[in-house]
């Protein structure tokens, strides 16, 4: 056989350190380590070949061999495999999170089809941390929510915002910053990880633990027919990879997690507020929640997948 | 000839058009912008929308004018050299230059359009505080590049035939 | 044939295409195009060429350089101008060169109106060359100063410039617009100074001016910059008090020029609404078409591998860090004579920004170094964009080579801005660093 460099199109910065940057790195390490040198992966840093919403059309035209694709932007594209989003807030933490998106793609084929009808194959999941809320004024229960204008994104946000009886508002990313300093928002859905890479946390100084439960995430994807032409030692390779990158993933984003909170009772001085789950629930009966909620499940039975069972998976457990 | 320089003339009169649709539009935007802050302010409600219908009215405004902005030779050029050839060079330089906007443009318009096919075939919408489909956007991003390599053919002809460019609004350089 | 041979055939065409009059913005997405079409293929080639237009102008952010520029045609259209080049030159008149420093000044307020050096340039060429050619001034000087003087209005805020920088970086754009103040303040200085010094050493280059103003007249002029004073309190303040973010400043201060406008001319008439329309989308589109196409150039670059070893280069150097920015700082000025100020800002930053950022450098410094690099390029020969439109503008009253010839205390000054800004980071760091 002969050696290959596959190129990984990224929009990740090289110097993020965050657990996404390391993680990718770490996996492109043991890609070579575990072909014994024979292959290796060349990575695109920063968006430098394709911007985030590029990255999905780039990979399967060939652009790129590996990258990184943001799921949540691409519902219409991706339904099933955006099925999480749809579902804010849900019970799973990151890990759990990432092994349901195993379990999905092993039980129902259809979540690989719609990839590969892209010409596009996903060998690994790469889920978001567990989110809470983080605000510049203390929020103690669903009551003081009344009126706050909090940062609201993707296709589940803004329905939960407006059923918690707070404004959502659309601000960019890279804008949430100056927005929160500025007053603008009040809150942004964030987990801590993130809040420090963004330093969200810089002017926003309380942490309400609004139990969100972790979303999904980036799918680790090939070009489906570079995955193809891999020899079967290499693909098995890949796919092992794939699954101790969840391990390795969840283990450094907790790393990150308790070491930002750590941060944060010290010289941050962000203030960490528990928050009564069933204020959370209490709206989950709301008719917008419920009509995101149901948008999935149509979408979903239409491709041939049980979603109402699936969507249960979803539930959180009635409190005894 | 005479009848290239009527359909250069009636193709700019379309062009104009859409570059006014394009300013009423960035106007519009100006007003929504300034309304989202006031209304922010005053009672405490922010225009719902106003990120999804801004960042989705930009794409509008400049594909809407690319075109209108060749016609007026907006876009740079360097003839340092070029004005120094002789009169036949200079022509093959411009018809070549001419193409090589056809070529680009009427590649990147056959590739937006798949785009926007696609994006119409899922249904694909711009979800945020308010939902619309966003496919109608990429088509227009796919009609204004079509407008653009347009605009370089009959810019190709007309230099080919002889025909003199105006140096526009001056930002022609030389 | 090895990738990093294609990108280096692809930057040669690139030069070439240029060359041979083609269209920038055409050049860099044709070689982009074909060169990713030779390293991964014609479909992914068209892939790219199907995203990138839409994907890069779909962005909340990317309005604000319209509405930036809005904003700078509204304020020439309000008479900003006119009102404060009769304010500086009242006081400042008599000086030595008086006239070109008032231009200076005149246009540091102005740009504190305009995002675009090219639309600065514009308005003082019409305002304050055929003052100063009448009144006996070398050509040169006039022509140069005036070219020069644009660029201040992409240091002060608001700046088109600026936000492309912030959005190609990931930087935080209302720290950066801010950053931009106090440097466009003290590069004004500086080249009113270059100046001084270079009619005290060739006096003839421009005679005194003999009338003198009363304090009376004086102090009356000072109310023509009245409603300037008040887009400065709403720009600088509103971005430095945390009242509203850039993309609000861009709707906001387009708002308030557009108000002065029609105030001015009493009614909408006057303002001529649909040729200011037609100006903004149309610059907008150069601006645009220019950055999108560099960006699939930029892609190319990334891919052939060229952008990493150059990067790599600069980064493996065993030697001073500033060494490193002087060798940055050197090919900038050499791709700046050649490029146009986004394209070169879109084509060189993926390489450029990781180096500096792994070197210790501030973003937020960097990036005003970086943009005032640039402004130099945009008057050097032979592709000053600011040159070309002052001789355009000057309805041939100066030709090309006069206004080329004037530059080189300018751009001596610019030299000894950048040490300045080297040795004293705080100047461009002050404020963001201070910011609420
Ligand atoms: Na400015
Ligand atoms: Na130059």
């Amino acid at each position: 056989a002969q050696a290959d460099t596959y190129k990984w199109i990224t929009f990740k910065p090289q110097g993020a350190g965050d657990a996404q940057a390391v993680t990718t790195q770490w996996l492109v390490d043991e890609f070579a380590k575990r072909t014994e040198g024979m292959h290796s992966i060349e990575v695109f840093w920063g968006g430098s070949v394709a911007k985030t919403r590029e990255i999905p059309e780039a990979l399967s035209a060939g652009v790129g061999d590996f990258g990184d694709i943001i799921t949540p932007y691409f519902p219409d594209l991706l339904p099933l495999n955006n099925a999480v989003g749809f579902f804010i807030p849900q019970p799973m933490n990151s890990l759990e999170v990432g092994q349901f998106m195993e379990k999905m793609h092993a039980t129902y084929p259809q979540f690989s089809a719609e990839l590969e009808n892209q010409n596009l194959h996903a060998f690994g999941f790469r889920p978001l941390e567990d989110y809470g809320l983080l605000c510049t004024k203390p929020v103690k229960s669903a009551a003081d929510m009344k009126g706050l204008r909090i940062r609201s994104y993707g296709f589940a946000y803004p329905k939960l915002i407006e059923a918690l009886g707070a404004s959502p508002v659309s601000i960019a990313t890279s804008e949430a910053y100056e927005a929160l300093q500025r007053s603008i928002i009040d809150c942004t859905p964030i987990g801590p990880a993130l809040a420090r890479g963004w330093k969200y946390d810089e002017v926003a100084k309380y942490y309400v633990e609004v139990p969100l439960g972790a979303s999904f995430g980036h799918l680790l994807a090939m070009n489906l027919d570079s995955y193809n032409a891999m020899d079967d030692e290499t693909r098995g390779v890949i796919d092992q990879l794939g699954k101790d990158y969840l391990v390795e993933y969840a283990r450094v984003l907790d790393e990150d997690a308790a070491r930002v909170r750590e941060l944060w009772k010290g010289e941050l001085g962000v203030e960490v507020i528990p928050f009564p789950k069933e204020d959370l629930l209490g709206v989950l009966d709301d008719a917008g929640v419920q009509e995101v909620r149901q948008e999935w499940i149509g979408k979903a039975d239409a491709l041939g997948v049980p979603a109402e069972e699936i969507a249960e998976s979803f539930d959180f457990d009635t409190p005894s | 000839m005479h009848k290239l320089e009527t359909l250069r003339r009636r193709y700019g009169a379309f062009l104009s058009l859409c570059g006014t649709a394009a300013g009423v539009l960035i106007f519009a935007v100006m007003l929504l912008v300034v309304a989202n802050v006031a209304m922010r302010y005053l009672f405490n409600r922010p225009v719902t929308g106003t990120l999804e219908l801004t960042e989705s009215a930009l794409p509008l405004i400049i594909f809407m004018s690319l075109a209108l902005t060749q016609m007026h030779g907006g876009h740079i050029k360097v003839v340092l050299l070029t004005r120094r050839l002789p009169e036949r060079l200079a022509r093959a330089a411009n018809v070549l230059a001419m193409l090589a906007g056809f070529v680009l443009f009427a590649w990147a318009a056959h590739a937006g359009w798949m785009m926007a096919a696609k994006s119409f075939a899922i249904g694909e919408l711009e979800r945020g505080s308010i939902r619309f489909p966003i496919w109608p956007v990429k088509f227009a991003v796919c009609f204004g590049l079509a407008l653009l390599a347009v605009q370089y053919l009959l810019d190709a002809v007309w230099a080919a035939l002889g025909g003199k460019f105006g140096d526009g609004s001056g930002e022609v350089m030389e | 044939m090895s990738s990093l041979l294609i990108g280096g055939i692809g930057v040669a065409g690139l030069f070439g295409g240029i060359l041979l009059g083609i269209n920038v913005m055409v050049v860099l997405g044709l070689v982009g195009a074909f060169g990713l079409a030779s390293i991964v293929g014609v479909k992914a080639a068209t892939a790219m060429l199907g995203t990138v237009f839409f994907d890069t102008t779909h962005s909340f952010h990317f309005s604000v350089i319209p509405l930036f520029l809005l904003m700078g045609f509204f304020a020439m259209r309000a008479g900003l101008g006119e009102d404060l080049f009769e304010a500086t030159t009242k006081w400042l008149g008599n000086l030595r060169g008086g006239l070109a420093i008032s231009t200076t000044l005149g246009a540091a307020a102005f740009g504190a109106a305009s995002g675009s050096s090219v639309g600065t340039a514009t308005v003082f060429t019409k305002l304050a060359l055929p003052q100063m050619l009448d009144r006996g001034y070398d050509k040169s000087l006039a022509s140069a100063s005036i070219a020069i003087a644009g660029t201040l209005a992409v240091m002060i805020p608001p700046s088109a410039l600026v936000v492309v920088y912030g959005i190609l970086t990931d930087s935080s754009i209302g720290a950066l617009l801010i950053a931009g103040f106090l440097p466009g303040i003290v590069f004004a200085l500086v080249l009113c100074l270059a100046i001084w010094l270079t009619v005290l050493r060739n006096p003839g280059l421009a005679p005194r001016e003999s009338h003198r103003f009363t304090l009376r007249e004086k102090l009356a002029s000072l109310k023509l910059a009245g409603p300037l004073v008040l887009i400065i309190l709403l720009i600088v303040a509103g971005l430095y008090a945390g009242i509203f973010t850039p993309t609000e400043a861009g709707g906001i201060g387009a708002f308030a020029t557009f108000l002065l406008a029609v105030i001015r001319h009493r009614g909408l008439a006057g303002v001529e609404l649909r040729r200011t329309l037609l100006e903004t989308i149309q610059t907008s589109a150069m601006i645009f078409g220019i950055l999108i196409c560099a960006l699939v150039f930029s892609k190319f670059l990334a891919l052939s591998g060229v952008a990493n070893a150059v990067g790599g280069t600069l980064a493996g150097l065993e030697v001073n860090r500033w060494v490193i920015v002087l060798l940055v700082s050197l090919i900038y000025l050499a791709l700046g004579m050649m490029m146009d100020a986004p394209a070169l800002l879109a084509i060189t930053l993926p390489i450029t920004h990781p180096v500096m950022m792994d070197l210790g450098f501030d973003p937020i410094w960097f990036g005003i170094f970086v943009v005032l690099l640039v402004e130099i390029g945009a008057v050097t020969p032979p592709v000053g964009i600011n040159c070309f439109v002052v001789q355009s503008a000057s309805n041939g009253r100066v030709s090309l080579e006069q206004v080329f010839r004037g530059l080189l205390p300018f751009v001596l000054a610019g030299f000894a801005m950048l040490v300045l800004l080297c040795l004293v980071p705080q100047i461009a760091l002050f404020l963001p660093e201070t910011m609420l």
